[in-house]
């Protein structure tokens, strides 16, 4: 008799109890978790800049009140942020990039609202649990607390003004998954919580970057099962 | 009739036993193992520099009691460290050198200043680490490290600061991407560290992010 395991899908655990599925040398198939994520739905994008149109990055050094973008987690949601990739279009010297989080609501004064989007197109017009901020303007309104620093590179290069490397700069990335950085979990039940991404270099508003930033969203109760 | 697998959670084995969940392709869906650590609340973070100032760094060549981050682990802990990544800001000179190893005693914490690991899962931020974290090396920590074992080595000629004709990225150690060799640290019954050794030929700044994984023996080994 075959072992059984149980279906889940975007709308959770189905009690449709059905054997795994081996391959035809039978060894069995392994899904990765993510993928899984983004198959249900669970997983969203956002970010700065227009298509044509990098934003102007404001800060000329790191500052906890003012990151360039940033996921406002509200109580009883639960992110899992998966990716933070920073393109840079015109720079100054010196390059920073931080990510971090932190376990209290550092307001948003000074942000602009964006709106995320699912990952996954059948989904598209599933709103997130959470709001994107970014177009940082000066300090949120509260300093951040309890704070991980997650990710960091400092580099003394003025990005644009390198023109005899090839291939073409890599890109300032965060992406526990393959190795840069390390994953952390933001969200309670009872309080606002956020994650945090800085990106500046040299001269105010001098230097221009687009990013992409994802996660992957759960209620509490659905994330730890209480 | 369906298998089923005990739920584990930040208190340990739940005694609630589920069916594990398959996609509609009836593949098997396969959890990460650091991300079920990070979800019990198990992963910590410390490092070296604030925000905007890096950490002068003392020593100018590699010295086994220097170490400029050390996280020391007290008898009945067990850690599993994931990540360090050191990011130069000022190079005085060529060359840097960056060694991540562990030791089987307690190095002390002479000339050394302890640290405030942050969990990495913010709805534990307020649970402190079982164990000690220290950076900002002042000189010797008071004893030699034994059964040392290396993890990862970098060693780079160029003074990293003038490099500006290239992008200058972090150095990573994180062994589960190939970059060094996982390690566990910790005994039942005496004080080991974890160490990560960054310099440059003369002065130099640094910033460092560090994280790892946290057990009590008996958890970790089961005994």
């Amino acid at each position: 008799m075959a072992t059984e395991f149980e279906l889940r899908n975007a709308s959770g655990m189905t009690n449709d109890n059905l054997p795994a599925a081996v391959s035809q040398s039978r060894s069995l198939i392994v899904s990765d978790e993510v993928s899984q994520w983004i198959k249900e739905g669970r997983v969203y994008q956002s970010g700065e800049g227009a298509l044509t149109t990098p934003v102007a990055l404001a800060p000329t050094d790191l500052v906890r009140q003012s990151p360039e973008f940033m996921i406002r987690v509200p109580a009883g949601i639960v992110i899992i942020p998966l990716m933070a990739l920073a393109v840079l279009e015109k720079t100054k010297a010196v390059l920073q990039m931080l990510v971090s989080c932190c376990n209290n609501d550092p307001g948003v004064t000074n942000m602009t609202q964006v709106t995320p989007v699912n990952v996954n197109t059948r989904f598209s017009s599933v709103g997130s649990s959470c709001t994107a901020w970014t177009t940082n303007a000066g300090n949120t309104g509260t300093a951040p607390t309890g704070v991980a620093d997650l990710y960091r590179e400092y580099q003394q290069a003025d990005r644009d003004a390198i023109t005899t490397t090839s291939p073409a700069c890599q890109d300032l990335l965060y992406n526990p998954r393959t190795g840069r950085g390390q994953e952390c979990v933001i969200g309670n039940n009872s309080t606002v919580q956020a994650f945090l991404l800085y990106v500046l270099a040299g001269t105010a508003s001098d230097s221009e970057a687009f990013s992409i930033v994802t996660w992957a969203e759960f209620t509490f109760a659905e994330y730890y099962g209480s | 009739m369906a298998t089923e697998f005990e739920i584990r959670n930040a208190s340990g084995m739940s005694g609630d036993a589920r069916t594990a969940a398959l996609n509609s392709q009836q593949s098997v869906i396969v959890a990460n193992e650091v991300r079920q650590w990070v979800k019990e609340g198990r992963v910590y973070q410390a490092g070296t520099g604030v925000l905007t100032t890096p950490e002068a760094e003392n020593a100018t060549a590699l010295t086994r009691q220097q170490p400029n981050f050390m996280v020391r682990v007290p008898a009945g802990a067990v850690i599993v460290p994931l990540l360090g990544i050191i990011t130069p800001e000022a190079t005085g000179a060529a060359i840097l050198e960056v060694l991540i190893s562990a030791c089987n005693n307690d190095p002390g914490v002479a000339n050394m200043t302890a640290v405030v690991p942050v969990n990495v899962n913010t709805r534990f931020s307020l649970v402190g680490s079982s164990v000690l974290a220290y950076g900002t090396n002042a000189g010797a920590t008071g004893t030699a490290p034994t059964g040392v074992v290396d993890l990862y080595r970098v060693y780079n000629q160029a003074d990293w600061d003038a490099i500006t004709g290239a992008p200058t990225p972090p150095i990573i150690y994180n062994p589960r991407f190939g970059l060094g060799q996982e390690c566990v640290v910790g005994n039942g019954t005496a004080v080991n560290a974890f160490m990560a050794h960054f310099n440059v030929g003369t002065s130099a700044t640094f910033f460092s992010i560090f994280t790892w994984a946290e057990f009590s023996y008996a958890e970790y080994y089961g005994t």
